[in-house]
């Protein structure tokens, strides 16, 4: 992906998460809303760090760094939507 | 005998540079887990808390620090061209968002001081400032050093000085949800 | 011995050896005083000999990392030391300021002065005219290495030592500073201890370890400095805010609690690295070096602090758990195997190294002192091993039962009788060690490729 194409899709997943926490509000619904947000963010810093950061070009480096992001994004959602 | 394993030689940028990123990237991920797990203790009082921020402020400062993030990259993609010109263009404009993004976050610190609000008056503060408070100062060591950088923006220092920009970034992406948008 | 200069270090390690035996046997006595609380209690009261304990073991380590610097830096720069004299001076100025310590300490010198009595806080009990001989001492050593430096090659190896020595001098400087407020006296007092151990004392152990890595694995210097910069950008990264961990009930506020725990838990990271760096490289190298005693010493250093400083300093680091182990014999346990691990090893394995070559001979009692590292290191260990029990039992006791301190150490007897079994094989094998570097006897057990040093 391109530098400009990045930047992009990340503006758009800001103000997705944006309008979903405005929109969303407490209950179930919430939950599921907490989620995905966090989804949008962790991909959001995928993106961040195979292209801007440039780790796509070493894969076997992304995929460490992808593996240690996945373990800490899961472990957030846990603690997000735990109660 | 000279010992190279690939992925260090190929690495985007010094080594060091990626020490310092991996090092701080483990910081605020822990500050982050940390302030998740206290939040269980008293979900409705982070909650109230979290009431007090300005969500579409910070809002606004995330598509600040997304966009300063593509500047500095073309930034660094100019100077990799030996484009000097350019280079010093994008790092500038990348340097201008930025020191938005401090002006947006001092009034929004501004805002709840005068408030009465400070790091003792729930833990829900404790962490916002100590994570956006830290964040902060990233971004203005970040600001300068793409300063010094739009002086003379060699290819091997704009990179290593673009990538510590992008870990700023990469921190706000996930530190923006879970602080101000979690609830 | 390239450089005569060098032969200043002879002297810095046999004063540091003298002190080191000092040090060991107070702890024997006050490790039998905790068996038997009455013993010598008239003529030498457990906070004195405690005081002595504490101070030799700075002093003789300081004199150590000298006497280390006065080897290694004209070796490294290429260039004999910039005065002899001075750091001759140095030391006089350092043995009579401890001679002064320990009388003042003894007798009960002065009681009351500023200038000439005892001065109260932990550690820093020496007299306002003692610390002020320190710091013209540690003037006249920066002078004298920097000057050779300067004038010389300039290697990633003195960079950071020199480093790390200059900020160790200047770090001593807020001894003298004592607030009347106890919060702010226990912070600055902090910027000395810690900045010390997990700072830039940290840089010191790595240049000197990474000294070592070089002459006896024969791994080509750029590596080697690769992971030497590594080691001290993540030491100097978690220890600056890692500070924050003796910040939690001081009276400071509660935000410390969340720096405090964050980033010294990172503090672990430089000794894991260290202690890949060591075998990395011994695996890597392709020089069999004849001093197998020296590798040891410097294998054992990197595995110890791992386990003394790294490992046992995270069980305690985090606020929640540090809450009741606050004070208790956990952190004796973590002391004891932490100093040991990083600073009395990485000193034994430089003089170590260093003795037969200033000496001008072969590596010599090889297994004698091979010996005296396993002795002293298992005795270590098991200490920390009944110290750590004791101190599980203590915090359980006193911290969530809630019963009386004295009523609880009355239970802790049998830890400390096997502590004090452990100490008699920390005596033995300092002295063993001592025997084994001052009185050469036989040469190397096996000859090694011995290839010309870089």
């Amino acid at each position: 992906m391109t530098l400009t194409r990045t930047w992009g899709v990340l503006i758009g997943l800001s103000l997705a998460s944006t309008v979903l926490a405005a929109v969303v509000n407490a209950g179930q619904a919430g939950q599921l809303a907490m989620g995905a947000i966090l989804l949008l963010a962790w991909i959001k810093a995928h993106l961040i760090l195979k292209t801007y950061l440039k780790l796509g070009r070493i894969p076997s480096l992304l995929r460490g760094f992808d593996t240690l992001l996945g373990m800490t994004m899961i472990a957030m959602l846990g603690l997000a939507v735990a109660w | 005998m000279t010992d190279t394993s690939g992925s260090f030689v190929d690495l985007p940028g010094d080594l060091m540079i990626w020490v310092l990123i991996v090092s701080e990237l483990l910081v605020f991920g822990a500050g982050l887990l940390a302030f998740l797990a206290v939040r269980l203790t008293d979900p409705a009082g982070f909650a109230l808390a979290q009431d007090q921020l300005h969500r579409v402020g910070a809002g606004i400062n995330t598509l600040i620090l997304i966009t300063s993030g593509w500047l500095a990259a073309r930034g660094s993609a100019a100077a990799h061209a030996q484009n000097a010109g350019a280079a010093r263009q994008n790092l500038l404009a990348s340097v201008a968002l930025g020191l938005g993004f401090l002006v947006m976050k001092a009034s929004e610190f501004a805002g709840l001081f005068w408030k009465g609000i400070t790091t003792e008056t729930h833990p829900f503060f404790t962490f916002y400032y100590l994570l956006t408070g830290f964040h902060a100062a990233h971004v203005l060591a970040g600001v300068v050093i793409l300063g010094f950088l739009a002086i003379r923006p060699t290819p091997y220092a704009t990179e290593n000085g673009v990538a510590f920009w992008h870990m700023v970034d990469l921190v706000w992406v996930i530190l923006f949800p879970v602080i101000y948008l979690v609830r | 011995m390239k450089y005569q200069s060098q032969k200043i270090a002879l002297i810095y390690f046999a004063t540091a050896m003298a002190l080191f035996t000092v040090q060991v046997s107070l702890g024997l006595i006050m490790g039998w005083i905790y068996v038997d609380g009455n013993f010598l209690s008239e003529i030498l009261p457990f906070n004195i000999a405690r005081m002595l304990h504490t101070n030799s073991l700075i002093v003789w380590l300081l004199l150590g990392f000298f006497g280390a610097a006065y080897y290694l830096i004209p070796e490294e720069s290429e260039r004999e030391i910039h005065s002899t004299k001075i750091a001759y001076l140095q030391l006089g100025i350092l043995v009579l300021g401890t001679a002064g310590v320990v009388v003042t300490y003894l007798f009960n010198l002065f009681e009351g002065s500023y200038l000439f009595g005892k001065q109260g806080r932990e550690f820093l009990e020496q007299p306002t005219w003692v610390k002020a001989g320190i710091v013209v001492a540690a003037l006249l050593f920066l002078y004298n290495v920097t000057m050779t430096v300067l004038a010389g090659k300039k290697t990633a190896i003195t960079n950071i030592l020199l480093l790390g020595l200059w900020g160790l001098a200047l770090l001593f400087l807020f001894a003298f500073v004592n607030p009347d407020n106890l919060a702010l006296d226990k912070q600055y007092w902090w910027f000395v201890v810690h900045l010390w151990v997990e700072g830039v004392w940290e840089l010191i152990m790595a240049a000197i370890l990474a000294f070592l890595m070089l002459k006896l694995t024969g791994v080509d210097r750029e590596v080697v400095e690769k992971w030497l910069y590594v080691i001290v950008a993540t030491a100097l990264f978690s220890g600056i805010l890692g500070t924050g961990h003796h910040y939690y009930w001081i009276g400071t506020p509660g935000y410390w609690q969340w720096i405090g725990s964050i980033f010294s838990s990172l503090e672990i990271v430089p000794f894991f690295a260290m202690m890949s760096f060591a075998f990395i490289m011994v695996w890597k190298g392709r020089r069999d070096h004849p001093n197998k005693a020296a590798l040891l010493w410097s294998l054992g250093c990197a595995v110890l602090a791992f386990f003394g400083a790294g490992v046992w300093g995270f069980l305690h680091t985090l606020h929640g758990v540090n809450f009741y182990t606050h004070g208790t014999q956990i952190t004796a346990a973590h002391g004891h195997l932490a100093f040991y691990g990083a600073y009395v090893c990485i000193n034994l394995a430089i003089i170590t190294y260093a003795m037969p070559n200033l000496l001008g001979r072969d590596p010599y009692n090889q297994v004698l002192n091979m010996a005296s590292f396993w002795l002293m290191s298992s005795g270590m260990v098991f200490m920390t091993v009944t110290l750590t029990f004791a101190g599980a039992l203590q915090t359980h006791l006193q911290r969530v039962n809630g019963e009386a301190y004295m009523d609880v150490q009355d239970q802790l007897w049998i830890f400390y009788a096997m502590r004090f079994g452990s100490g008699i094989a920390v005596v033995l094998g300092a002295l063993l060690f001592i025997y084994s570097v001052m009185v050469p006897r036989r040469e190397v057990i096996e000859r090694g490729i011995t290839t010309p040093a870089e």
